[in-house]
């Protein structure tokens, strides 16, 4: 198993580098460097913290994630390869909690998700956006109800709220669909309803799901273009895809998962391992 | 702006695609309806009983000989008149006798008439001391004693009661299991929904709500229409016989508008306990 931390690491003091952003994230989490400890420090700044994490099904007889270590620092933009069955929508399932681990340590916005209650979870994936491969829109209501749905759980103004999803549903090129059932929709402009859904609430991390894995090739770089600009605004972006060459074409780092655990950490604008490769470096 | 917002919430796991909601609704008036007109009609049955009851414990009938003279019954009614809680005594004219007697001697008019005196008594009357004084002033007389059938026409009032009490526990019952199966059903439809909500961030509380809210109004509603029908049947009642408008007091008006109320009350707890569980479990 490779231990495994991602290369982009913020500096902090003598222990860590931190850039702009993932400061401002720790200062929204109430981080005090000069009281706290260096443990607590790297809990708040890290987006996504796995600790020997492993997860086996009920029926499953050997773990789909195994023993797995890595953090994800606030701010950053990482892709998520590997074959099918290597344990990606496992890993994305504990990232959303619809699964927790059985072994080990997951962080999520600084907070254990072991010591969680149903409550918390609930709390805390308001704090995230997620896309799902499978969009999961509601068919019995508009694209603006699918997309106002996050902030009704949140009790924010009213007219706050339509602009912001005037805003949203525009940025994703879809401000002439809004009162459209999703079932008319295409694969693409379902999709990007799921991505204007996610980011509605502006979330601290966003985690995708095979955005890419329903729509052509031109479609799948202009969502991806939705999850940059997302980024540069201060979003945690972590993304599952097969697509080799959306994750070499936009430059940012790869966790490449298989067999349950990170094989391989490449950095932005590399080419991708050949599936042989991976194997003869195992 | 805000009415649309909790709308698209409410859409989304809407009860309304299922059957078993609108069989809620139309139990609900059925029963809403059973439980106004039953408490209505008991509370006139249990005034009109209460009236009937004072009057006959109010009243002593002394029965004497037709050939009870003239002084045997002055002194009798001089020595009751002084007994203690004894308010009056009258004697009946040979007519009103006549006309009470007539139904028991249908086919003969000539029989002799017995002489009836009425007592208009105290309920803390000694019934024992004064039935010994009639006897030793009249040992002749007959003295109408109804405790016993007081007594028959209590316990049937009672049990009447307690067997409306136990339909109603069985009208509660039916609600009970109707708002279970409605919510069981409706959100058995509503899987998808449920998940995404949570995914979203819903609470458990929050979605718990967005059910329980549905069938409390649904509930209301039902009780509202059998309220109107209920109304209506009293109304035209009252117009077609007279006298028992007579019997329609403030309080039988206020048991048919919040006798009913039980059931969208059940209804709350029960869609509260069963709702809660499922999305728990969910």
């Amino acid at each position: 198993m490779l231990a495994t931390r991602v290369t982009e690491k913020p500096k902090l003091s003598k222990d860590f580098t931190v850039c702009e952003c993932c400061l401002s994230a720790a200062a929204l989490h109430g981080y005090n460097g000069h009281q706290s400890n260096n443990r607590v420090k790297k809990d708040l700044l890290y987006m996504i913290r796995f600790e020997n994490v492993s997860y086996t099904y009920p029926q499953g007889e050997k773990p789909a994630v195994n023993d797995l270590t890595f953090e994800l620092p606030s701010g950053s933009f990482h892709f998520l390869s590997g074959p099918s069955g290597a344990g990606k929508t496992t890993i994305f399932k504990m990232l959303y909690l619809d699964i927790l681990p059985t072994e080990g340590k997951t962080m999520l916005l600084g907070k254990n998700v072991g010591n969680l209650s149903r409550n918390e979870i609930a709390l805390l994936r308001r704090q995230m956006g997620i896309v799902f491969q499978d969009f999961r829109l509601l068919d019995n209501l508009s694209v603006r109800e699918n997309v106002l749905l996050p902030l009704t759980l949140h009790g924010a103004p009213s007219a706050e709220q339509e602009k912001c999803v005037d805003e949203i549903l525009d940025w994703v090129g879809l401000g002439h669909k809004t009162h459209e059932q999703p079932e008319r929709l295409s694969g693409g402009e379902k999709q990007r309803v799921g991505i204007a859904r996610a980011v509605v609430n502006r979330p601290k991390l966003l985690i995708a799901d095979e955005p890419t894995g329903n729509v052509d090739t031109a479609m799948g770089k202009r969502i991806l273009h939705l999850f940059c600009e997302l980024h540069k605004h201060g979003t945690t972006v972590l993304l599952a895809t097969h697509d080799r060459e959306l994750v070499e074409n936009f430059g940012f780092p790869c966790l490449y998962v298989q067999d349950g655990c990170i094989k391989k950490i490449i950095p932005g604008g590399q080419e991708l391992p050949k599936q042989s490769e991976i194997e003869d470096a195992a | 702006m805000a009415y649309k917002v909790a709308q698209a919430a409410k859409k989304a796991l809407s009860l309304d695609y299922s059957g078993a909601n609108r069989l809620l609704l139309l139990m609900t008036i059925m029963l809403c309806w059973l439980i106004a007109v039953g408490a209505a009609s008991i509370t006139i049955f249990s005034n009109v009983y209460q009236v009937w009851q004072l009057n006959q414990q109010g009243q002593i009938s002394l029965y004497l000989l037709p050939s009870s003279d003239d002084s045997e019954i002055q002194n009798l009614q001089e020595k009751l008149v002084a007994f203690p809680a004894v308010s009056a005594i009258q004697k009946l004219d040979q007519h009103k006798v006549q006309s009470l007697l007539q139904p028991y001697f249908q086919t003969t008019q000539a029989f002799p008439l017995p002489v009836v005196l009425v007592a208009t008594v105290k309920p803390n009357i000694d019934r024992q001391k004064f039935d010994a004084l009639v006897h030793t002033l009249a040992p002749t007389a007959e003295i109408d004693d109804n405790r016993a059938m007081l007594q028959v026409i209590a316990k049937t009032v009672n049990l009447s009661q307690w067997g409306i009490f136990v339909f109603s526990v069985i009208l509660m019952g039916i609600m009970s299991l109707l708002v279970i199966l409605t919510v069981r059903t409706g959100l058995r439809e509503q899987k998808k929904a449920l998940s995404i909500l949570q995914f979203l961030g819903g609470t458990d509380a929050f979605l718990t709500n967005l059910i329980v809210r549905q069938i409390v109004l649904r509930s209301l509603l039902g009780w509202g229409i059998a309220l109107c029908i209920a109304i209506a049947i009293v109304v035209c009642i009252a117009f077609i016989w007279p006298f028992l408008g007579n019997l329609l007091t403030p309080q039988v008006w206020l048991v048919l508008f919040f006798t009913p109320l039980l059931l969208p009350i059940i209804a709350w707890v029960t869609a509260s306990t069963t709702a809660y569980s499922i999305v728990q479990k969910s």
